[in-house]
């Protein structure tokens, strides 16, 4: 059951995916979070996003290891020194991701779960962590450690993502552009793995209109 | 990877700068006017009419700070220019001037940016250009080796920011200091750049000026290259590897034809005898049997050897063709003189000579001697020998040194330019061997 009306303001919302829980009501603004049956509103998300130059928009699809993917929901964090955006994409093989773009890079993860995870005040940047992911495990190192705080999303979440949701975001590299971020949230601490891609391999289509570009 | 040298076909124009992704607001310093092209990206914004430094992610657009800084040198591809490198389009929004611990080495970095494809920059270096990326792979595990190439160090020093103009996705800071290590491998460069709380490498490949020059056509004249870049390809440097095999296969291909030669030269003795000399009759000429020089046309040389002592002996030898009178002349000589001089001995001279004779026909011959020698000899029997189809080893020799005239220039010139490309480095591979330093 993905259908339902808006609580708010009556119009048919819809969740494509079926891991999302969470959602901005496109006509009205509400935040919506879906229980077994209905859905709740939590209230307004009240700040809109100031459009950026970003080409991606929701509906975006693209393509990542051959699976096809397409944009179903934002959030924005921002932190000391500015803010990105973090696309929560759904797979034509029903797995579910994310697409970050953040200082003209763009990385694509997935959520490894019961990895055994550093506290972050053990993290120091620069540094090389060791974790139990895969088969022989995998070395990281830390790239970049920022406090995070939700300022505005869009479209459907998997997790409750009111403003103000503040949580640790700590981006991690390896070799052969590989890209891993740790997550330390309110709601507990996520482990994504997955990859730095070029703009040309995404083959993105569906993307916002760039005027002058 | 956009690593490849462009290619060099005619760049169509680059789209014009429209104001639909243009954001502008209010220096709250000045009142002037300041254009974010990269909103969402950029951080921090240069007022360009009072220098403030402002932070764009604020909503009051808070002032980092107010100093006026000490302007050094207008961008020479001015903020807000869009050219095509590397198939894509890229517009200039930053520009910073940087300089070594020194203060008085300078150079310039540009900013790009496309909503698409993210960050890059232009950085001139003294009339030299690099087009760099910054990579985001963990490379330090891997190096010195990085995409199947080895590179080697280069540098190691700070660089600090000196001057900065337009807008960063970074909070830019007049004065901003980072250690940096350079690794080199022609046409490219890794940078290794460490600041108190990141580390950043990035890949640049050079590019010529005339390059930038196409990529940006408002872009009238740059300024001429001073010394050689770390990372420059010179012509010869491209040419040289295909310049030493050309010069490998041809030497390889001597050495066959002379072996070749060698083992079918006949190299015989055609006519071995003695030649009779005496004072008495000195207008006496020595005339001696027939002999056949075989093969169509090839080298005869002919030997002499006179048991001279102290003294000299001179021969004139006429080759004569007894079927058609043809008659070659030689004159050949010997001396030999040594002796005991303050107690060291010397000597100089020998009592052989070999004269060589090139493309003689095949015939019927004799020789025709006439003698002259040092008044001390009053007679003598001299050995001379005419041989036939010899190959001479300076054939071999001259071709070998005129093969390697070029490929010797080549390699000279080339270590030079290295040697040049080094100078700048606590690195070099010549630091040993280059005796003038020239500062």
């Amino acid at each position: 059951m993905n259908e339902f009306s808006c609580p708010s303001c009556g119009a048919a919302v819809n969740f494509v995916s079926k891991a999302s829980v969470f959602m901005v009501c496109p006509y009205c603004r509400s935040m919506l979070v879906r229980q077994d049956v209905n859905v709740e509103n939590i209230g307004k998300m009240a700040e809109t996003l100031d459009e950026n130059t970003t080409p991606l928009q929701l509906g975006t699809e693209g393509v990542y290891m051959d699976k096809r993917f397409a944009l179903a929901g934002r959030v924005r964090l921002a932190w000391s020194d500015g803010s990105w955006d973090e696309w929560y994409a759904w797979f034509n093989d029903g797995s579910h991701g994310w697409l970050a773009q953040a200082q003209g890079f763009y990385m694509v993860s997935f959520q490894v779960p019961n990895v055994n995870l550093p506290e972050p005040s053990t993290l120091i940047v620069g540094n090389r962590i060791d974790l139990e992911v895969g088969f022989d495990g995998r070395s990281y190192r830390v790239d970049d450690i920022k406090k995070t705080t939700c300022v505005v999303a869009e479209g459907e979440l998997p997790f409750k993502a009111p403003k103000g949701r503040n949580g640790i975001s700590v981006d991690l590299g390896g070799p052969d552009d590989a890209f891993a971020c740790i997550e330390y949230s309110e709601d507990g601490t996520r482990f994504f793995e997955g990859r730095y891609m070029e703009f040309d391999e995404l083959k993105l289509s569906f993307m916002r209109i760039l005027d002058g570009w | 990877m956009d690593g490849d040298p462009p290619s060099p076909e005619p760049q169509p124009e680059p789209p014009p700068v429209r104001r639909g992704l243009l954001r502008e607001f209010t220096c709250p310093s000045c009142g002037g006017t300041v254009t974010i092209r990269a909103a969402g990206n950029s951080i921090t914004a240069v007022c360009s009419s009072c220098d403030a430094i402002i932070d764009v992610t604020d909503e009051n657009f808070r002032i980092l700070s107010k100093a006026k800084m000490q302007r050094r040198t207008e961008p020479l591809i001015p903020l807000g220019s869009r050219g095509i490198l590397f198939g894509k389009t890229w517009e200039v929004i930053g520009y910073m001037e940087r300089s070594d611990g020194s203060w008085e080495y300078l150079w310039q970095e540009y900013l790009l940016f496309n909503p698409y494809h993210g960050f890059r920059w232009l950085i001139n270096d003294h009339g030299h250009w690099n087009f760099t990326t910054m990579i985001k792979d963990d490379i330090s595990v891997v190096l010195p080796v990085y995409e199947g190439r080895t590179y080697d160090k280069y540098l190691a020093g700070g660089a600090r920011v000196c001057y900065v103009l337009g807008e960063f996705y970074w909070r830019v800071k007049d004065g901003d200091e980072v250690s940096v290590k350079d690794f080199i491998h022609p046409p490219y460069l890794l940078s290794y750049e460490k600041s108190e709380d990141e580390e950043i490498w990035s890949h640049s490949v050079y590019m010529e000026p005339s390059e930038i020059l196409r990529a940006f056509p408002s872009v009238e004249e740059l300024p001429a290259r001073e010394g050689v870049a770390p990372n420059q390809m010179s012509l010869l440097g491209k040419a040289y590897p295909g310049v030493m095999r050309v010069f490998l296969l041809t030497l390889a291909a001597l050495v066959a034809i002379e072996i070749v030669i060698r083992f079918t030269s006949r190299n015989e003795v055609a006519w071995s005898g003695t030649v009779h000399y005496d004072s008495h009759e000195p207008n006496k000429t020595v005339l001696t049997p027939k002999f056949e020089l075989k093969r169509y046309m090839a080298d005869v040389v002919i030997e002499m050897s006179a048991p001279v002592d102290n003294s000299w002996l001179e021969s004139e030898i006429a080759l004569v063709n007894a079927d058609n009178d043809n008659t070659v002349h030689v004159t050949s000589g010997v001396e030999y003189y040594h002796g005991v001089d303050g107690g060291e001995s010397w000597s100089e001279g020998s009592n052989q000579r070999k004269i060589f004779l090139s493309s003689v026909p095949a015939g019927n011959y004799y020789l025709a001697v006439d003698t002259a020698a040092d008044a001390r000899i009053p007679a003598a029997d001299y050995t001379v020998r005419v041989i036939r189809d010899v190959v001479p080893l300076s054939n071999f020799m001259l071709a070998v040194l005129a093969v390697s005239a070029f490929p010797l220039i080549t390699w000279w010139r080339r270590r030079a330019f290295e040697v040049k490309r080094w100078s700048n480095s606590d690195f070099s591979p010549y630091a040993n061997t280059s005796s003038d330093h020239d500062d």
